[in-house]
């Protein structure tokens, strides 16, 4: 599987740039449904063998909510936004993905191409909402994690397995209008898959309806 | 102002700087580096059988000898002729895989290759060597063949590929970490989609859960079969070899598909499968499809270097 990954970034940045301004001071912090995807790798390893990466790609649906909003003021508006205070948050998520083969070592051994989805659930924070450096734009940081069970398929094989993997997620969410944000995040999975390890890595972007 | 435009333009040079970064560790991570491991291949290959009650078969012997010359020219070293025909009895065969496999460099990569015929008796599959009695103990068994693999190449090499053009060779496929939903009669399923298949797995996640579960990561050998474990495979007087045998060989001029310049073994089933299922099975269907199996495990190995 051949990944391009300028283009994503490239398409990401300029969607950043050309935002227009919200007129809201602070994004939700977690609730609303978001359908977004990046470009991720793979750092995959057997006991036996060099560690390999393995570029691939990443489509998510997910349905944020807010556990907790603490600090909450007397005027915090409708619909979960709060002012400017921490919140604790949560997701789940469902997630198809693809990861090409690693490049071969010199041996001759490389790690096979997979591709799946899964199903995720997540805990974690958002800060303060700020105001975005340049943008203008409404913002919030978050970080998440969590766990999640992946079925997979060794591509062009009919040979399916499944593995649990810890899964993490920072955002980057900013409020683009009510009632869009666009979030741009960087996924990260740890995951035990037959004997070895993969610890996936990337960036993606995506579009949450609050 | 000043400051702030400073940091706002420190911080844009510093994500342009580790965004580069992250492209330039990724490109190189993925560049393909170049072969250094020696590869030996012992072909097998018998279309003529000692006892006149089994029927002769076309194309194994050119199967071995024409898979050899490929991956010869590939960069293996080959021997594709002490076990072919006649000479490719059972003492011969298991003499020869202690002899070859004991020369060859410390992980080294090692292949096997089987052209003939093959049996099941529910319970094993079999390959049959020229001089097959009419006795189970004259053919050689997934056990025996495992024994064989696991005494005289593991000692040497964990890089191991096992390729076995035969009926009933799925028998010699062992799934690992992995359930494979390809029927071992694929005929009796014909026309379903492997991918849309893919979702029986759903049903069966506790069972991959405690698979994958089990597995300790360490090497074992590739595996891959021309048919299912309950099904025939078949030569063509067409395509002059096995019918799996001669998209393999195929594979080695298109199956590239990430167009590295290495054909991997499952980039050459998975090339050898579609072949098969577009070309053979569309055309005789019910009465003669099969398909191709390969072991699981994250680990694959070069077939074809194309460089």
């Amino acid at each position: 599987m051949r990944q391009n990954p300028v283009a994503p970034l490239l398409c990401c940045v300029l969607s950043l740039c050309f935002a227009p301004n919200g007129g809201r001071l602070f994004a939700s912090p977690g609730k609303g449904l978001d359908v977004g995807g990046g470009a991720l790798f793979s750092l995959t390893s057997l006991p036996q063998l060099e560690t390999g990466l393995q570029p691939g790609w990443n489509a998510n649906i997910g349905l944020g909510f807010t556990l907790l909003p603490w600090n909450k003021s007397k005027n915090d508006n409708e619909g979960g936004r709060t002012e400017n205070s921490f919140s604790f948050i949560g997701r789940v998520q469902l997630d198809i993905f693809g990861l090409g083969a690693s490049a071969p070592q010199s041996d001759g051994n490389l790690y096979r191409a997979w591709q799946g989805g899964g199903l995720g659930m997540l805990f974690g924070a958002a800060s303060p909402g700020f105001r975005m450096p340049l943008l203008g734009l409404p913002a919030r940081l978050g970080i998440e994690a969590g766990g999640g069970l992946r079925l997979t398929k060794y591509s062009g094989t009919g040979l399916v397995s499944a593995h649990p993997a810890v899964l993490g997620r920072m955002t980057l969410d900013m409020e683009i209008g009510d009632p869009l944000a666009l979030e741009l995040f960087l996924p990260f999975e740890w995951a035990w898959k037959s004997g070895g390890q993969a610890i996936i890595v990337g960036l993606g972007l995506s579009l949450r309806v609050l | 102002m000043k400051i702030r435009a400073r940091i706002a333009g420190f911080s844009r040079s510093a994500g342009l700087i580790g965004l580069g970064l992250v492209v330039c560790l990724a490109a190189s991570c993925s560049l393909p580096g170049k072969l250094t491991g020696e590869r030996y291949a012992l072909m097998i290959g018998i279309s003529e059988y000692i006892s006149p009650t089994i029927q002769d078969l076309g194309y194994p012997k050119d199967d071995a000898q024409d898979l050899g010359a490929l991956l010869d020219q590939s960069g293996w070293n080959v021997d594709s002729s002490t076990l072919i025909d006649t000479g490719a009895i059972k003492a011969k065969i298991k003499t020869t895989m202690e002899t070859y496999f004991k020369a060859i460099p410390s992980q080294a990569t090692a292949l096997i290759y089987y052209s003939g015929h093959g049996s099941e008796d529910g319970s094993e599959a079999y390959i049959v060597p020229s001089d097959y009695g009419g006795t189970k103990a004259s053919l050689i068994s997934t056990t025996e063949l495992s024994l064989w693999i696991q005494d005289y190449i593991l000692p040497y090499t964990s890089n191991v590929i096992v390729i076995i053009d035969a009926c009933y060779s799925g028998g010699f496929v062992p799934q690992s970490d992995s359930l494979d939903i390809i029927d071992p009669d694929y005929d009796a399923n014909f026309g379903s989609s492997v991918s849309s298949l893919a979702l029986t797995g759903l049903g069966d996640l506790g069972v991959l859960l405690a698979k994958n579960l089990e597995q300790s990561g360490k090497l074992e050998p590739i595996v891959m079969s021309a048919s299912g474990s309950e099904e025939l495979s078949w030569e063509s007087s067409s395509l002059k070899h096995g019918v799996f045998t001669y998209y393999l060989m195929k594979a080695a001029e298109s199956g590239d598909t990430n167009r590295d310049d290495y054909v991997s073994a499952t980039e050459a089933y998975t090339y050898a499968a579609k072949g098969i299922d577009k070309n053979w099975n569309e055309l005789y269907g019910n009465s003669a499809a099969f398909y191709p199996h390969i072991t699981g495990g994250l680990r694959d190995l070069v077939l074809f270097d194309l460089h």
